[in-house]
């Protein structure tokens, strides 16, 4: 395709939306050479992209997505009333079981995986966004289940097992919330009544979309 | 020729943030008339968006939000761990799983939102902050984290007035008046007094008549009248430094309490809770129950005259911040005597002190970045999105290395949270405004 003032501006947005996934940036420079954005251009665009609120940055200056993205993301599946709620529910959630929290979206048997909070027990377990399920899982609503997740195009299958429970269903997808836990160790009573604790206030919240 | 002066970044973004939660398809030419750009420009970056699947057609002249903008969802609430191991995580120690963690503390209102449609307006805004006082360092990185966000958003932000009512309810009532005729937006307001009917009577007229109001930090104990609140848990602060206390000290000892400001809400969930987590260790005796009104002053005097009284320090202090708390050690210090274990953060001093001087502590900062989420939501609640009631600002547990016990665990290790070259009076927990005060930080070596 022809490279044009739009295209540019578009791959310029996305380097820079997409960038704090990556790796940690402290500075603006950092994350203008990661979007590989000339100093020029891209210290109005970092500064234009956080007042927008689709960065943010956390007490140590390192750059975050922005709670605009996240609800961008939602809103693209059709679940932007949830938005609101993802962040208090995930921090407290991690907070209490110290285990890697997370939102993901399940369409077939992929696991898009959303908004999630690093817990200090899984901490070297490295997120990807995309995921296929190791075996057929019971997505019953407000059921736990623990199962194991696969990433997908790599050479190297890697499996990150997870405990989850689905909260809410619609026609073309289902949303879960889940922690990543360690699949050497047994999982707590604990886990699995955090979880369902969670759960219950994002179903008792009355967020979910009315086709459910 | 665009007629606005907005780079193409900046269009993407507003098209992006124009769809509904539902994700209902857009009139390309709603779209475009929105945004106000030419025919030309708007198509030009329509199409960039939809090729490369920003957007998605739905139907003939309609857009929605497409698989990329669904990817957005992917997003760490946390910054990933530097590779240079700068980032101050907390490492697990040993193998232990959390089974002794703390259990959820789920606030209800955490989860419950306002439609806040009604309030949308356009673009730039006039937003009035009425302050219940600047009156100590806290209170102040609470008003720095607010600038710091006003001028992250300027572009949408006309005027910020913000009017301190120095702790006083009538002032504070003339001057939510003087903001309201200037013709403010929106009114951010942090109370003088929880109890003064007039204010809380005045606040609900002004909802009534279609002002949004957003409570921080401390609110009407009457909150019909606000579109939410944000905060953060006084009672997790008060419960796991307790909790930390009693594990410390082995369930057995003799504890002081120093609260904070005698009748303010925030001290009473703290010390309430406190207490609730000591009620659990028999062993645990809490000696005295004393008022500092969050004052270095008021907790060197309130230690002086305990150690007065029984001649015998204590086996802990508990400060429900340690904006008192570095009083109760310096006390301590030149009393000569050894300084017992201490909780309270907030004040880059207690860090510094405590970590000079060995002190076992446990620190639950109270955000001072509630200021700049308070602007944030405000932008959203003018913005017209559905918006909690009540937003909690994360509070971090910070424990010097060694130091954690069974059912309290680090989210941050003391020593690389203090800033060594940050001023004393420093709030380590304002947010990245805390770097523009970096440059004018007075440094001191702790006594």
């Amino acid at each position: 395709m022809r490279q044009t003032a739009y295209t540019r501006a578009v791959e310029m947005f996305e380097a820079f939306v997409t960038a704090p996934e990556q790796t940690a940036h402290a500075t603006p420079a950092s994350l203008i050479q990661s979007a590989g954005a000339s100093a020029s251009t891209g210290y109005r665009h970092v500064a234009a992209l956080e007042a927008e609120g689709l960065l943010r940055r956390d007490t140590t200056g390192t750059y975050l997505p922005g709670l605009v993205a996240i609800r961008t993301g939602l809103k693209g599946y059709g679940l932007g009333r949830i938005a609101p709620l993802v962040q208090p529910i995930l921090m407290q959630l991690r907070q209490a079981t110290q285990h890697t929290a997370y939102l993901a979206v399940v369409q077939d048997m992929d696991l898009q995986m959303g908004p999630h909070s690093l817990g200090r027990e899984t901490r070297g377990i490295r997120l990807r966004r995309e995921y296929s399920f190791e075996t057929i899982p019971d997505m019953e609503i407000g059921k736990t289940t623990q199962v194991g997740l696969l990433t997908r195009n790599s050479d190297i299958a890697r499996r990150v097992s997870t405990l989850m429970v689905p909260v809410y269903s619609s026609i073309s997808s289902i949303v879960v919330i889940g922690l990543i836990v360690n699949s050497a160790r047994d999982i707590s009573q604990d886990l699995t009544t955090s979880l369902y604790q969670a759960c219950t206030q994002i179903r008792s919240a009355g967020e979910m979309p009315d086709h459910d | 020729m665009s007629q606005d002066d907005k780079s193409n970044v900046q269009r993407m973004a507003a098209i992006l943030k124009g769809f509904d939660a539902a994700n209902t398809p857009r009139r390309t030419h709603d779209i475009l008339t929105e945004l106000g750009v030419t025919r030309s420009t708007g198509f030009g970056l329509l199409r960039a968006m939809v090729s490369s699947g920003w957007l998605e057609r739905f139907d003939h002249g309609f857009l929605r939000l497409g698989p990329k903008a669904r990817s957005l969802i992917f997003a760490n609430l946390d910054a990933p761990e530097s590779h240079e191991g700068r980032k101050l995580a907390a490492s697990p120690k040993g193998a232990t799983q959390a089974s002794g963690a703390p259990d959820l503390e789920w606030d209800p209102a955490l989860v419950r939102t306002v439609d806040a449609s009604r309030f949308r307006k356009p673009t730039p805004h006039r937003i009035g902050f009425s302050n219940a006082s600047a009156s100590n360092p806290w209170r102040r990185a609470m008003l720095q984290s607010l600038s710091y966000a006003e001028k992250i958003a300027q572009a949408q932000i006309a005027e910020m007035t913000v009017l301190d009512a120095q702790d006083n309810p009538a002032l504070q009532r003339e001057q939510i008046d003087e903001l309201v005729a200037q013709g403010i937006d929106l009114l951010l307001i942090s109370i003088t007094s929880v109890n003064d009917t007039e204010l809380s009577d005045r606040l609900g007229t002004l909802a009534a008549e279609g002002l949004p109001i957003i409570a921080v930090d401390r609110r009407p104990n009457d909150r019909s009248s606000l579109v939410s609140f944000v905060t953060a848990s006084d009672n997790r602060i008060g419960r796991i430094s307790a909790l930390w206390l009693a594990e410390h000290l082995s369930g057995q000892g003799r504890v002081w309490m120093l609260s904070g400001l005698r009748g303010a809400s925030p001290a009473l969930r703290r010390q309430q809770a406190a207490l609730a987590a000591f009620s659990e260790f028999p062993g645990i005796r809490v000696e005295n129950v004393s008022y500092t009104d969050w004052t270095e002053r008021g907790g060197y005097e309130a230690v002086q005259e305990l150690l007065r009284e029984t001649h015998r320090a204590p086996d802990g202090v508990w400060c429900d911040s340690g904006l008192q708390g570095v009083g109760s050690v310096r006390c301590f210090l030149d009393a000569g005597m050894d300084v017992p274990a201490h909780t309270g953060g907030d004040l880059n001093e207690m860090y510094k002190l405590c970590l000079h001087h060995k002190v076992p502590m446990a620190a639950l900062d109270y955000p001072a970045s509630m200021g700049a989420r308070a602007l944030e939501l405000a932008l959203e609640v003018l913005g017209g999105n559905t918006v909690p009631m009540r937003v909690e600002e994360p509070v971090q547990i910070v424990l010097p290395r060694g130091l954690e016990t069974t059912s309290v665990k680090a989210d941050a290790w003391a020593e690389l949270h203090v800033a060594w070259d940050l001023s004393d009076d420093a709030v380590l927990s304002q947010g990245p405004a805390l770097r523009g005060a970096k440059s004018r930080s007075k440094r001191s070596i702790p006594a």
